[in-house]
């Protein structure tokens, strides 16, 4: 449900205005209405630094993570000294050395790499050696191009071998210039212990500010109050930005809404200071913003409506309608009533003893949908992937009484008494044998007494297994659900039309779902044996007639007839199109749940193949299963998600008429 | 002739697999290529690039859903007739080539909408809604292969 609003229009003596916001923020319900207004200087430098705040702490919050801390067992932000403003010029200025320290590790590691063959030497020595007439050259060979001749040729002297390369020395007095085919290489600056010492210069340095930002994470709640605080100021300025100026600027008027059920706080407090204000109900035009009050149930499905869009604020909450569908939907889609035990378990567990809070309804959302996935899955007769409707069949002496008690003719059981004693792993198997034995006839006509008649493996499922729907009829089930929703749908947008406008305006709806829920009626029954051919033909021409006025002359009552029936002209053609692609769509019900189905059974398949090897066997096909069906179950799940959503969305929302984009009311508030 | 119904059904069940597969790898590397870009500008919302990079990944399995379904009937054999085995084909067909362009297509919108989520655009939900859409073709495919699976 929407929660009705109030609009208010103040007008505040300007001396008493800052006063009045104060105390309406601490009130805390008025969702101001902003009108166009430049940014001042102070609101954009307050919105850049804001922008700090949240990315400061984003960067802080990841640090605590890193070590495993929770950020809200962290300070009390009451007895600290620090401010926000100084913690955060701190951790920039941090966060910049650390930079920088970063930046310097990888050049002088990289100087590092290129000293290091040449092992420790005194560069001045060999700067002072230079200027007393002996220069030292450094070179650089391939192995297989050094010629251990040199040695005897020149003053060289091999410093290294690394990598297939030789690293040598020539010493020179300077009147010589020796030529030797090798690459002669700058003779590095600093030396092998001046780039260690100046490493660890910057690596300790680096743990100092490592330790310095892991104090300021531990104050993260300081920054957190110092961010709320700033946002409030900028709420503030906002709305004073958005104040309309009259009487020479000594008067403010601020418009807002309030929830009805609230108005009298702020009424009563500007009755006691004496501001002036107007209150009414919304107009047509007006943008009103959206509160949704919902019962408990359906409070839980509010998160999935705004995925979408909030509804607009003269139509009706769909929350609470698209609640037990989407529910179903999940169902039917992930369709294993193990793999809704399975959610169901482990949410519980986690709400029980981890959770926090606030995600509690999330969990409670998750506990519903698990246990719509137990019924769909029993529906379905999908256990783990176990089709309980393979689960072996036997007919004995007491299915021939249970047959002849349920009134099937003597001479069709006599003949099934050929296979009394016979068992068949599968259903298709034990109706081949029936069909084999008495006709394909006879077993359509008595299917659920030879169902309910025959003994399974497991004698816990005799008592329902002929209950379980087989892939047919859940995808006969799919279709029934759309056309359902797809009703109900319309139902919804004729209440949507008699709320915003009157009745007429929903008698095309109206019509639509009488023809359609009619022609269900007759021809469906006609069509399954249940009235003759003759005796619906002039039912359908009248209701084919009464519902064609409906639908052409009131598609738009607000029009003249003529454009009213064209428009319901072009209704048809869009509805007979429409239905029929909304009604394909609900097929992915049926389709998303059997290959879902397939998986799990083909992993159970895949695990059995396990059972073959001696002694670790067993292991493995405990290991197979848990990790075959947590797959199965985590993309399932995807699917079943998603999957509702669209119809819920599309099929349902279009055939609700809904048109939606409220935005959210947000008040001003601290 | 008997060979030749064995090879043309089991052609239907190779194209089943082997183009829907194509279609989920191929779309499902589109979503992960947009997350690895998406993570440089925004990394705290992985969980749904996640999501949307898996969307196409069910196409693959419709496939493997319709070869199950066809396989587990055991009628591929060198006594099955010519109508079996272009039923197998066709159905082979229509799920290959139709899941293989709706997995590609939705990976497109699924890369798209991480894209837009990576430069601060909250699309999370509308990109799961618009990125099923291709998805429905893929879904009437596998369920039309159920129903010429029925009629085997």
């Amino acid at each position: 449900m929407i929660v009705p609003m109030t609009k208010y229009s103040f007008l505040v003596y300007h001396k008493q205005y800052e006063e009045f916001l104060n105390e309406i923020r601490n009130i805390g319900v008025v969702h101001i209405i902003e009108k166009p207004f430049e940014e001042t200087q102070t609101l954009k430098a307050n919105k850049s630094l804001l922008n700090e705040y949240s990315s400061t702490i984003s960067a802080l919050k990841k640090r605590l993570k890193a070590k495993n801390i929770e950020p809200e067992s962290l300070v009390n932000t009451e007895n600290t000294e620090v401010d926000g403003f100084t913690l955060l010029e701190e951790f920039k200025n941090y966060q910049q050395r650390l930079e920088y320290n970063n930046q310097k590790l990888v050049s002088l590691k990289k100087e590092l790499s290129a000293v290091e063959p040449w092992g420790d030497y005194d560069l001045h020595r060999i700067e002072s050696l230079a200027k007393n007439s002996l220069s030292f050259r450094f070179f650089v060979v391939s192995k297989h191009k050094f010629n251990p001749d040199w040695e005897n040729q020149y003053p060289i002297e091999v410093i290294n071998e690394i990598a297939g390369l030789v690293y040598f020395v020539l010493v020179q007095p300077n009147k010589e210039n020796f030529e030797i085919e090798a690459e002669e290489v700058r003779i590095p600056k600093a030396s092998f212990a001046q780039l260690k010492s100046e490493i660890d210069f910057f690596v300790n340095d680096s743990i100092k500010v490592n330790n310095e930002l892991d104090n300021i994470a531990n104050q993260i709640a300081v920054l957190e109050t110092a961010k709320n605080n700033l946002f409030g100021e900028i709420s503030f300025e906002r709305v004073k930005l958005s104040t309309k100026k009259e009487a020479d600027e000594r008067l403010m008027l601020l418009e807002g809404w309030i929830p009805e059920e609230n108005s009298s706080l702020v009424s009563d407090y500007c009755d006691k200071i004496g501001v002036l204000y107007l209150s009414g109900k919304p107009e047509e035009t007006d943008k009103v913003p959206i509160l949704l009050k919902n019962n408990k149930f359906a409070k839980l499905f509010e998160p999935i409506g705004k995925l979408y869009s909030l509804p607009a604020y003269a139509e009706i909450d769909l929350t609470a309608f698209l609640a037990p569908f989407f529910m179903v939907f999940f169902g039917f889609c992930l369709g294993d009533a193990g793999y809704g035990l399975t959610i169901l378990a482990l949410v519980t567990y986690y709400k029980m003893f981890k959770a926090k809070a606030d995600i509690k309804p999330i969990l409670t959302l998750v506990q519903y949908l698990g246990a719509a996935t137990i019924l769909m899955g029993m529906v379905s007769g999908t256990v783990f992937g176990v089709n309980l409707l393979d689960t072996g069949y036997l007919l004995n002496s007491e299915s021939l009484k249970f047959l002849a008690n349920s009134n099937v003719p003597q001479d069709i059981i006599s003949k099934i008494s050929s296979i009394v004693g016979q068992h068949y792993a599968t259903r298709d198997q034990y109706f081949a044998a029936i069909s084999g034995a008495i006709g394909a006839e006879g077993l359509n006509e008595y299917k659920s007494e030879f169902m309910r008649s025959a003994f399974s493996d497991y004698s816990v499922l005799n008592s329902f297994r002929h209950l379980i729907l087989d892939s047919q009829n859940m995808f006969n089930l799919a279709i029934v659900f759309g056309m359902f929703q797809i009703l109900f749908g319309m139902g919804m947008k004729a209440a949507n039309m008699i709320k915003q406008k009157s009745f007429i305006f929903s008698v095309s709806t109206i019509s639509w779902m009488i023809l359609i829920i009619g022609l269900i009626v007759l021809q469906g029954g006609a069509a399954g044996g249940y009235f003759t051919k003759e005796f619906v033909t002039t039912p359908t021409y009248i209701l084919l007639g009464v519902t064609g006025v409906g639908i052409l002359f009131f598609n738009d009552p607000s029009a003249n007839i003529f454009i009213s029936f064209a428009k319901g002209l072009y209704d048809i053609y869009g509805m007979a199109t429409g239905i029929f692609g909304d009604l394909l769509s609900y097929i992915r019900l049926f389709a998303l749940g059997t290959s879902g189905a397939i998986l799990g059974f083909v992993i159970n398949q895949i695990a059995v193949q396990f059972l073959s090897i001696q002694y670790a066997g067993p292991v493995l096909f405990v290991i197979f299963l848990i990790i075959g069906h947590t797959l199965v179950l985590l993309l399932s799940v995807l699917g079943a998600f998603v999957h509702p959503l669209r119809l819920t969305f599309v099929e349902f929302y279009k055939n609700s008429g809904f048109a939606g984009g409220g935005k959210a009311y947000k008040p001003f508030t601290k | 002739m008997e060979n030749v119904t064995v090879i043309l059904a089991y052609t239907g069940l190779v194209l089943m697999v082997l183009l829907t597969g194509i279609g989920s790898a191929v779309g499902t590397v589109m979503g992960g290529n947009a997350t690895v870009g998406a993570m440089k500008k925004k990394d705290d919302a992985f969980g749904s690039y996640m999501l949307l990079s898996a969307l196409p990944g069910t196409q693959g399995l419709y496939g493997f859903g319709g070869f199950f379904i066809i396989n587990s009937k055991g009628i591929i054999s060198a006594s099955m007739n010519m109508t079996q085995a272009l039923a197998i084909l066709a159905a082979g067909v229509i799920l290959g080539v139709v899941g293989l362009i709706s997995a590609v297509r939705q990976g497109q919108v699924c890369a798209n909408g991480i894209n837009a989520i990576g430069n601060g655009h909250d699309v999370f939900g509308n990109t799961m809604i618009l990125a099923v859409f291709p998805e429905l073709y893929a879904i009437i495919a596998f369920a039309t292969t159920f129903i010429i699976s029925q009629s085997l």
